[in-house]
């Protein structure tokens, strides 16, 4: 019997892979848990090997099952199952892409034991040349600000301490976006292996994942690979017995999005209400329990592994400089082909939304696409030729933010988008400052009310007054960015908003 | 995986614990950092809500006050302060699921339900409120019944549920 290769990803889960896992086993088929290749629409999607390598069989559903059975006991002419798709690294939305952090997700069983050989390679190396080759690739934070990685590290290695921390940011709330959930449910040695280097380089010996509740799959999977990790000694004590020790623990927060702002986050983890700090002083200097600190999002340090392994400067060379190497990109929302779309930073917004996501699922027009989660931009058509990277994006008002995509057909209308943007701001504000806490409930209020409003114009002018006070004088992002996609959809869809 | 919301050993919502037994389901939490966090979610997976009763011993154990304790119940969504019905079902309103008409599908709901969500069904048994993204973002509308998520959601799937 070939071996089976499952896809354990939450979108399998919410696909129905438990009836399809149920109808394997009735045939006595053993399966082997992998994570998701990232092709949304086919999952869950199944691998066996074959003669020629593995073989995809996608969506599969539990009625299918048997005939797959059948196939893979005869061994032979697997392209008459009808969910047949050949060889998925052929396929034409996977081929393309430069994958580089989620080079094992998808193929990688959950099961392998990890060996994590470029922490035991790189442990022979002095700290401050790590973090000079991390400059080399010019690695920025892939949560959303896009901060040069090497400033932080160094920062946090430079600040005299007792005790410094790694932290991962893994509370992924922004709507459009689940590369954090992949990674973690898919390959999460590659972000523990990150974390372990990191803490090499800053001498940090604690680390902890800072997990949102709403992704338990993501849990069980790190969790499991954290303990086998100490198992193998790969953490603990004396990793791979050299003098470098790391800790690491998950910790699950309690469904609040602003916890995914670096300073809320610390709060929350220090067991408080996640009310953000003002900066400075900056996580780097005093973070945790006022130690230095290296905050970063799970995509950052899970790259860091790949990054070593192909060399700082190669990684640099990748994108178009000053944005450097890969990132996920997620397209979701309406579109035919939704997923992950890892690729070199400078593709068009265009190639994403047309090449790969194919069109709008529901068969209509194509409106808008909103870049970087809920407080991202919604652009125009005519902005889609954009090219991907910070700069070119900062240029038109919008941001790449976490990578995430999201596709609306001619259905949507943008006034609405814009009260959402306020009344999301409403319910997850921290509070602790008066533009973001109350301005997004007057800001709701006046959106609302622009249907009503007998002169739109001195409406949507103190609109624009709000988000003015609400970008600067707001103590965080929460506040200091929900204008921006307000402002873009009254400056790219007027006619929405009369 | 999958787990429900709160662990539903006892037929009662709330089963009666000692202020001891309490104590004793939050002392592996007191070394843990962000104790008091791990310490309410056990409770909510115990009871499915935290009790002014509870409030108080969580202030004790933690060296704050109870007002402090409060402060950080009420900070996060996912701690209740009161009897919570067995059954939960969430419904996704971020961006992408918009994008996939989820405001229809919630409009159905309510209109089904009679009240807007948060909310909950007239027989007690569900709590219907919303979660602002669950990760499935190219196949919405996303929801979550029990902790079971479920792709491509229609109206009717989600009303037999109700």
């Amino acid at each position: 019997m070939t071996t089976t290769y499952v896809s354990n990803d939450s979108f399998a889960h919410a696909l129905g892979r438990a009836k399809v896992q149920e109808a394997l086993t009735t045939q006595g088929i053993d399966c082997v848990d992998v994570g998701s290749y990232g092709l949304a629409w086919l999952e869950p999607l199944i691998e066996v090997d074959a003669t020629s390598g593995r073989v995809a069989f996608g969506p599969v559903t539990s009625e299918l099952v048997p005939h797959l059975a059948t196939l893979l006991n005869a061994g032979t002419n697997f392209e008459d199952h009808p969910s047949f798709l050949g060889d998925i690294h052929e396929h034409s939305f996977l081929k393309s892409q430069q994958r580089l952090v989620f080079r094992n997700v998808g193929y990688a069983a959950l099961t392998d034991i990890p060996t994590y050989s470029t922490l035991r390679t790189l442990l022979s190396r002095e700290p401050h040349d790590l973090i000079n080759e991390l400059e080399l690739s010019g690695l920025r934070g892939r949560g959303g600000a896009g901060f040069p990685a090497h400033i932080k590290w160094r920062t946090v290695a430079d600040t005299p301490a007792d005790q410094r921390y790694i932290v991962c940011n893994a509370d992924e709330g922004d709507s459009g976006t689940f590369s954090d959930r992949m990674l973690m449910e898919g390959d999460p040695d590659a972000l523990i292996e990150g974390m372990a280097i990191a803490g090499y380089a800053c001498g940090a010996s604690e680390g902890y994942i800072y997990l949102r509740s709403e992704y338990p799959f993501a849990l069980h999977e790190l969790k499991r690979s954290i303990s086998r990790a100490y198992e193998h000694k790969l953490l603990g004590k004396n990793v791979f017995d050299s003098e470098f020790s790391f800790d690491l623990q998950v910790f699950v927060g309690a469904g609040a999005y602003i916890c995914g702002e670096e300073t809320s986050l610390l709060e929350s983890l220090e067991g408080k209400r996640g009310q953000i700090r003002a900066k400075p002083p900056l996580p780097a200097i005093a973070g945790l329990f006022n130690k230095p600190t290296l905050v970063h999002n799970v995509i950052t340090l899970a790259s860091v592994p790949s990054l070593f392994d192909i060399s700082g400067e190669e990684y640099g060379s990748l994108g178009v400089a000053p944005s450097c190497g890969t990132i996920p990109f997620q397209i979701a929302g309406n579109v035919k082909y939704g997923g992950l779309i890892e690729l070199e930073f400078g593709h068009t917004v265009r190639e994403l939304v047309e090449d790969y996501g194919g069109g709008t699922r529901s068969g209509r027009p194509f409106r808008t696409v909103q870049i970087g989660g809920p407080l991202g931009a919604y652009l125009s058509e005519a902005e889609l030729d954009t090219p991907l990277t910070y700069e070119a994006m900062q240029a038109i008002g919008a941001g790449i933010g976490h990578g995430g995509l999201v596709v609306f057909d001619d259905t949507v209308n943008l006034r609405e988008q814009a009260e959402y943007a306020f009344e999301f701001c409403e319910i997850e504000s921290c509070g602790k400052c008066t533009p973001c806490r109350i301005g997004s409930v007057r800001g709701k209020e006046l959106v609302q009310h622009l249907p009503q409003a007998s002169n739109v114009d001195s409406d949507i002018q103190l609109i624009q007054e709000l988000c003015d006070v609400m970008e600067n004088a707001s103590l965080c992002q929460m506040g200091g960015m929900t204008p921006i996609p307000v402002r873009s959809a009254l400056e790219r869809f007027p006619e929405d908003f009369r | 995986m999958g787990e429900r919301p709160y662990n539903r050993r006892n037929a009662d919502f709330h089963p009666f614990m000692s202020e001891a037994e309490v104590r004793e389901l939050l002392q592996p939490c007191t070394n843990l950092v962000g104790g008091i966090i791990h310490a309410c979610r056990r409770l909510m997976q115990e009871f499915g809500y935290i009790s002014d009763e509870q409030k108080r011993i969580l202030a004790d154990i933690f060296n704050l006050s109870v007002a402090e304790v409060s402060g950080v119940i009420s900070f996060y969504h996912d701690f209740k302060t009161t009897p919570q019905p067995p059954n939960t079902l969430r419904i996704c309103t971020a961006e992408a699921c918009q994008a996939n008409r989820s405001r229809d599908l919630i409009k159905a709901v309510e209109a089904h339900l009679g009240s807007s969500i948060p909310c909950q069904t007239v027989d007690g048994m569900t709590t219907v409120s919303f979660v602002y993204c669950l990760g499935l973002c190219p196949n919405g509308p996303a929801i979550e019944i029990n902790g079971q998520l479920v792709s491509n959601a229609s109206t009717e799937q989600v009303l037999t549920h109700l």
